[in-house]
């Protein structure tokens, strides 16, 4: 494998075939920089885009090359369960993960107090409301230290303060220097958010386009149908 | 029989040294059993449910198995094993509480093992991906997978105390139900019935039960607090 000159993941000629389906399929350099919103249908394999990035599931063929220094992401899934322990005990998981820099308690509450969690930091984590969780989620990834942050539509099922809570983590995290890539069916949200735009629909993967681009020349037919479907503006 | 209950009552009542004695070589040999058993079967049953290796299916059902495994076969493989001529002869445990132990800890760790195995492979359905996103080490996995199902777990020690505690084929065997040195709750009450002497036998019984009952509100009670505390 051989790396990037350029701050960026390049995902060449990928297939990823399941049950002898393609269930995705990328020909892509998405730059590590700002925040990038991954679209698309239902089942189109926004997921597993992520997944893939962050190497939790395998390529069939092609080749993936994460980066100029080996690509150490962060991935939030949408659901994502808690251990049954305090709020706290949650986050020093991440002790215990490989490769990972010395974490001390003082970081853990700083960490937590970046998310609004310092008060809660002993209680069960079980107890924590969704919009809660997704915060502890995002602490966990921020105190992993990783330059890129992937995550798997952040505030579905969430109620619009809790959406503001976790954008305005989202845009700080992208403030402090991660590149940000996430899954998101709320258009009103990627327009807020995102930098550039990657479209997927039915396992192909779009080029990465800017913003404003993609909402006034969508990239493609498939793209401008979910615009219209979507919002019902074109 | 109600003379026999009396009686056995009254043994109780005055803390007969005689029955105090078989309690304490009851306790000390199944609490030992249980602790390796569970310090063993735990890891073992966490690895088997989060590790994926050739022949996983086939040790599953042999666990399976196990458990249900009759006192009096491990007794006689145990024997057969701590006799003279046996490949551990040279330990000398026959006939000793710790060849009790070994028998015990033969019959807890299939048990304990064999219950953690679901219980952590339904634990590993909900946390598996989460677990492996995070890159956690594969050890610190299980570790963490076993802390989450604690609560749950406890059943499962709870279940290997009651199969050591009354279990009276292999202690019998192995233990040779000699009186002051290998002679448990069970044992006792085998013994003692075949005599005749049915006060003995009821109140061991008693405490049999007693201490199972206790066994279980300890572990009800720990259930309750910890879901009170952590959901």
């Amino acid at each position: 494998m051989v790396n990037a000159p350029h701050k960026q993941i390049e995902l060449q000629n990928i297939e990823i075939i399941r049950n002898q389906k393609t269930i995705l399929t990328a020909n892509i350099s998405v730059p590590l920089k700002g925040i990038t919103a991954i679209i698309g249908p239902n089942g189109s394999g926004k997921t597993t885009f992520l997944k893939l990035v962050h190497g939790l599931i395998d390529f069939d063929s092609g080749n993936y090359l994460p980066g100029a220094d080996k690509l150490r992401s962060a991935l939030v899934l949408h659901h994502t369960p808690l251990i049954r322990a305090s709020v706290r005990t949650n986050l020093a998981i991440i002790r215990d993960s490989e490769n990972i820099h010395p974490i001390s308690d003082a970081d853990i509450d700083l960490a937590l107090a970046d998310v609004g969690l310092l008060n809660l930091a002993e209680q069960s984590a079980l107890k924590l409301s969704a919009g809660e969780r997704q915060r502890l989620s995002l602490a966990r990834a921020k105190l992993q230290n990783s330059k890129t942050i992937l995550l798997d539509e952040p505030t579905a099922n969430l109620d619009p303060s809790s959406t503001d809570q976790m954008e305005i983590i989202i845009k700080k995290l992208a403030g402090q220097g991660s590149s940000i890539i996430f899954t998101s069916h709320n258009l009103a949200q990627v327009e807020r958010l995102a930098n550039q735009i990657i479209f997927i629909s039915k396992g192909s993967c779009s080029e990465v386009t800017d913003k404003d681009v993609f909402f006034k020349n969508p990239p493609s037919k498939d793209a401008e149908s979910f615009l219209h479907h979507e919002l019902g503006w074109l | 029989m109600y003379s026999s209950f009396s009686d056995a009552f009254q043994l109780l009542e005055t803390l007969d040294a005689k029955l105090l004695g078989i309690v304490f070589i009851s306790l000390k040999v199944s609490l030992t059993a249980l602790l390796i058993g569970s310090i063993v079967g735990i890891p073992l049953g966490s690895l088997i449910a989060a590790r994926q290796f050739p022949g996983r299916e086939l040790v599953v059902i042999i666990l399976n198995s196990l458990m249900g495994v009759p006192t009096v076969i491990v007794g006689v493989v145990i024997y057969l094993l701590l006799s003279r001529t046996g490949p551990l002869g040279d330990l000398n445990w026959l006939f000793t509480t710790k060849g009790m132990v070994l028998a015990q800890t033969c019959l807890t760790i299939p048990l304990i093992a064999a219950l953690t195995r679901q219980i952590i492979e339904d634990t590993w359905q909900i946390h598996g991906e989460t677990l492996t996103a995070l890159r956690l080490r594969p050890l610190a996995k299980i570790k963490w997978l076993i802390w989450d199902a604690r609560f749950s777990l406890s059943i499962t020690i709870l279940a290997g105390f009651a199969r050591a505690i009354s279990e009276v084929g292999a202690v019998m065997i192995v233990g040779g139900n000699i009186d002051q040195s290998t002679r448990t709750m069970t044992t006792a009450i085998a013994l003692e019935t075949s005599k005749g002497d049915l006060p003995l036998a009821l109140a061991l019984g008693l405490v049999l039960l007693a201490v199972v009952l206790f066994a279980n509100f300890v572990i009800f009670l720990i259930k309750l607090l910890a879901e009170r505390r952590y959901g």
